[in-house]
């Protein structure tokens, strides 16, 4: 090797380095004042969000909105946002379990103040939180395994004589507590308060024949989908993902349990009045819809059904039929309880 | 030593006043922050040990902390017994082949734990391609190979055997070849050469292998959550479910702390027994060690061995009729290096895959997935970024922790050993409690969602790695050549650049490749301090594993180890000095 291709390789490299820092560091935060940044789950349903509500938004009033990826739970970090007052967030998707969270003993949300839509279905819209997508947690099984006779409720989930298989549960205990109740005999109206002695009892049942305690629901899909499980509880949108890409698999709504997504504004951003606009366009029945159409979560306006082909409504949790089988899961039972069965789940799973 | 020889001069210590400045402001302050909450009721604020008791109290804990310690001691036996045989044989081959054999045992090292533990979730499960051959093999009824204590121990130590053979062969690329003849010409056969002169000789690169390990595998949560059972639980994971989903900052802090104590204690035991800040003393065959007892048990245990394997050596020989059994080192070398390169390997096809899925084999060709990585503005910005922020941690880190071990390693100063302490303290504390500790400083300082705090949080988690790479290679490094400088009128800038610098080119080069690395690979810091604003490649990929397994996060990793590798052997090649 020569001196000169050295120097020139050296020069070369400087050179590409100089190039690339300008994309890299773009300085701070030099927001234009006609944009909003929400915090919403990122990746796939963050996609269909994006082209959803926030282009459409944009194209309507002209404020652009900025998605940005948040952790599973994000509590903890609104919470610094909004004590430290550095609102890298206006507004962030969440649960009615992180709205009641986020309010006691601390308000940590903006009040809405947006007139409802008659068309929403009821507890969807509160002083601080709009509910735009349900999801909800129910039984998926193989049906190269079962055909179309697998489980068809949680007492079945238990019973490993009639459904012999791989079972997978998920180990984040909420959910878990209620299908142990349910498949002991309690009906999904009368599960709150949980008994959890009752529920701890069932469990003991089912734990040897649990091949599979899943974390994240990417994991969930991909157990479904390679086969390694022959059932297990998932929430349905990842169910469908895997029987999108052309997996055996089924899911069960009897017995399933739903909770919301929604969008919650941190109190005290300088834009909370561009976020509520855009949160009051997120009640549009067209755009639940557009949503609806790519992630398969259910709309919370009714109205978007009209533009839901009966088909797909099918795999919605909202649909009619579907949402008959479907119990809500109580959020202020598991807030108010939740470190105590977290505890005890993690003790249970250990022992 | 040093300061026996220059009882005028400042000690050389000062020189570690800026990297320790660094971590007080950016680690042990916002710990210390986040340890006093841990003192606090979470209500009232006041004082209150109720986390501690509850810590210790509920059985759930201390079994964790129990299984965490077995699972990290297990892994460090593992990479120590698994690592050894291979550094050796990387030490032994011509530095050119080495160069390209130790790339790949780095390979997977740069891979994102992350895609590594899904690769596994594919190739080890129920249908994947292992299990599938075993059926073809005949084997009734596979074993169940994932999410148990086994698999979750062997992803760790295939995770952490690079850092292991690469501490191992630190020390071993520097003890002088001639021993060895020297000995034979002693009377020493082969095998009692190794165990009585070679083997003492690398135990310095065996324990800081050994503590690197442990100390690692202390913090680990993705592997035991992906790939184990609920038994697997470590205390990362309790303490991420305790910040992330219980949002309990008080008892997320109780369980650090006792985390931090146990690392810490570790450290210290360590120190006591291998005295690594002793080496601050001077050169380690100068030293007289204060631990004779530790050092005389270790000689005798080295000439027993010496005598086992010797005489059966001696016997094997006889037995097999001068049959050499040299081959079996290579052999064994490369099996190694096929297991830790075949999940990044196996990626590859999987990133060409035409399924919507990670499958092996993939049941169709398509580019689909690396058209969706480079034409994703997210993706490409995330890119981008990481090697902005890596590049400029490596620098600010490898000054940093230069300084300090040239410092270090010629003060006589008691002081030393604390030193020593503090740039390892970054490795004992869970990258979730430097994430969360720094994001509460940085939210009053504005520095959240910014490219600069990443690189402050990288600058702390890579700086042990940086300062034991630089601390191994000046400790071999003969002080007697600065001095003799010294004498011949250099001040201290220039022994530096002109006799320390081009001796230690190496270190130095291979502590910025770590540095960047460990940038490159961080998650959790980049996960808070970026707010979501400012992704960085892990961070995008951590997206992307969590809400959907899509093959564009494999094309992603497939690009990174490309990119990567490219870097590394124009690295080599821009190297001055190459033979």
């Amino acid at each position: 090797m020569t001196d000169p291709t050295r120097t020139a390789s050296r020069r070369a490299v400087l050179r590409a380095a100089g190039l690339a820092a300008p994309f890299v560091f773009t300085g701070g935060r030099a927001f234009a004042a006609d944009q909003i940044i929400s915090a919403d789950v990122g990746g796939a349903p963050g996609a269909a969000i994006r082209s959803a509500f926030y282009e459409p938004f944009e194209q309507e009033t002209g404020i652009r909105v900025v998605g940005v990826g948040h952790e599973p739970d994000p509590t903890v970090q609104f919470k610094l946002a909004v004590d430290s007052r550095s609102y890298i967030w206006d507004l962030c998707m969440v649960t009615p379990t992180h709205v009641l969270n986020l309010t006691a003993p601390r308000m940590y949300l903006e009040p809405l103040n947006i007139a409802p839509m008659s068309t929403l279905v009821e507890g969807m819209l509160t002083p601080t939180w709009l509910g735009f997508s349900v999801f909800s947690t129910v039984i998926a099984y193989r049906t190269d395994k079962f055909g179309d006779a697998g489980p068809q409720n949680w007492a079945d989930f238990w019973d490993v004589g009639k459904f012999p298989g791989r079972r997978g549960l998920y180990r984040g205990y909420t959910g878990v507590i209620e299908a142990a109740l349910m498949a002991d005999g309690v009906a999904s109206k009368d599960l709150y308060p949980l008994d959890l002695n009752r529920a701890f009892r069932k469990l003991d049942q089912i734990k040897p024949h649990i091949n599979v305690w899943w974390t994240s629901g990417a994991q969930n899909t991909q157990l479904l989908q390679s086969g390694e499980l022959d059932m297990c509880d998932t929430w349905s949108a990842r169910a469908y993902a895997a029987i999108d890409s052309g997996a055996p698999v089924r899911t069960v709504w009897n017995q399933g349990l739903y909770s919301t997504d929604g969008w919650s504004i941190l109190r005290g951003t300088p834009k909370a009045d561009l976020a509520r606009q855009f949160i009051a366009f997120c009640m549009k029945p067209e755009r639940q819809a557009a949503y609806s159409n790519v992630v398969a979560n259910g709309p919370t306006n009714t109205k978007a059904f009209d533009f839901i082909t009966a088909e797909r409504a099918r795999l919605l949790p909202t649909s009619a039929a579907n949402l008959a089988g479907l119990a809500p899961s109580n959020a202020a039972w598991w807030t108010a309880n939740r470190t105590k069965v977290q505890e005890r789940f993690q003790d249970w799973l250990l022992g | 030593m040093s300061a026996a020889l220059a009882p005028r001069r400042r000690d050389a210590l000062w020189l570690a006043v800026p990297g320790v400045l660094f971590l007080v402001a950016f680690l042990v302050g916002p710990a210390l922050g986040l340890l006093s909450l841990s003192f606090t009721d979470g209500d009232t604020g006041a004082f209150s040990l109720a986390a501690y008791r509850r810590a210790f109290g509920v059985g759930v804990y201390t079994r964790i902390i129990g299984s965490t310690f077995m699972i990290a001691l297990q892994t460090m036996g593992f990479c120590l017994l698994l690592g050894y045989p291979l550094a050796y044989w990387l030490a032994g081959l011509p530095a050119r082949r080495r160069r390209m054999a130790t790339l790949l045992v780095l390979l997977p090292f740069w891979t994102s734990a992350l895609v590594k533990n899904f690769a596994w979730l594919v190739l080890l499960g129920r249908t994947g391609i292992v299990a599938g051959t075993l059926q073809a093999l005949g084997v009734e009824a596979p074993p169940d190979l994932l999410f148990n204590r086994g698999v979750v121990l062997f992803a760790m130590t295939h995770s952490l055997l690079p850092l292991a053979v690469i501490s191992m062969l630190s020390v071993m690329t520097g003890i002088d070849e001639r021993l060895r003849p020297a000995a034979g010409t002693l009377g020493a056969s082969r095998v009692v050469a190794f165990w009585r002169v070679y083997m003492p000789l690398s135990m310095p690169g065996v324990a800081s292998a050994g503590l690197l390990v442990f100390i690692a595998a202390l913090g680990y949560f993705i592997t035991p959550a992906l790939l184990g059972s609920p038994r697997e639980t470590m205390m990362g994971n309790a303490i991420i479910i305790q910040v992330q989903q219980m949002d309990n900052m008080v008892f997320a802090a109780a369980l650090s702390a006792v985390l931090i104590a146990a690392a810490l204690l570790t450290c210290v035991v360590y120190d006591a027994i291998f005295g690594l800040s002793g080496m601050s003393g001077g050169g380690g065959a100068v030293r007289r060690s204060p631990h004779g007892l530790v050092r005389r048990l270790g000689l005798g245990l080295s000439r027993v061995l010496a005598a086992v394997f010797g005489g059966l050596a001696e016997g094997a020989a006889r037995l097999l009729g001068g049959h050499r059994l040299g081959w079996l080192l290579p052999a064994y070398a490369c099996a190694m290096v096929v297991v830790l390169v075949v999940p990044v390997l196996s990626m590859v096809p999987m990133a060409f895959t035409s399924s919507n899925f990670m499958s092996f084999p993939p049941p169709g060709f398509s580019l689909r997935w690396f058209e969706e990585y480079a034409t994703s503005p997210v993706w490409v910005s995330a890119t981008l970024r990481s090697f902005g922020i890596g590049i400029a941690t490596a620098f600010v880190t490898v000054t940093l922790a230069t300084l300090a071990a040239l410092g270090l390693a010629r003060s006589g100063s008691r002081l030393s050993g604390a030193a020593f302490l503090m740039f390892m303290t970054p490795m004992v504390v869970p990258s979730i409690v430097v994430a969360v500790s720094l994001f509460q400083l940085f939210a009053k300082i504005g520095l959240v969602a910014t490219d600069l705090g990443i690189m402050i949080g990288h600058t702390v988690h890579a700086m042990p790695i940086a300062f034991v790479i630089l601390l191994a290679t000046l400790k071999g490094h003969d002080l007697r050549l600065d001095q003799a400088a010294a004498t011949l009128g250099a001040n201290r800038p220039r022994t530096f650049l002109r006799v320390t610098m081009p001796l230690i080119r190496g270190g130095l080069v291979g502590a910025l490749i770590f540095a960047f690395l460990a940038s490159f690979e961080e998650l959790t810091v980049a996960m808070f301090i970026g707010g979501g604003l400012r992704s960085t490649l892990p961070k995008q990929m951590w997206d992307d594993v969590n809400l959907q397994v899509s093959p564009v996060l494999v094309a992603a990793s497939v690009v990174v180890v490309v990119i990567v590798t490219v870097l590394f052997l124009l690295g080599e090649y821009l190297r001055p000095g190459r033979r």
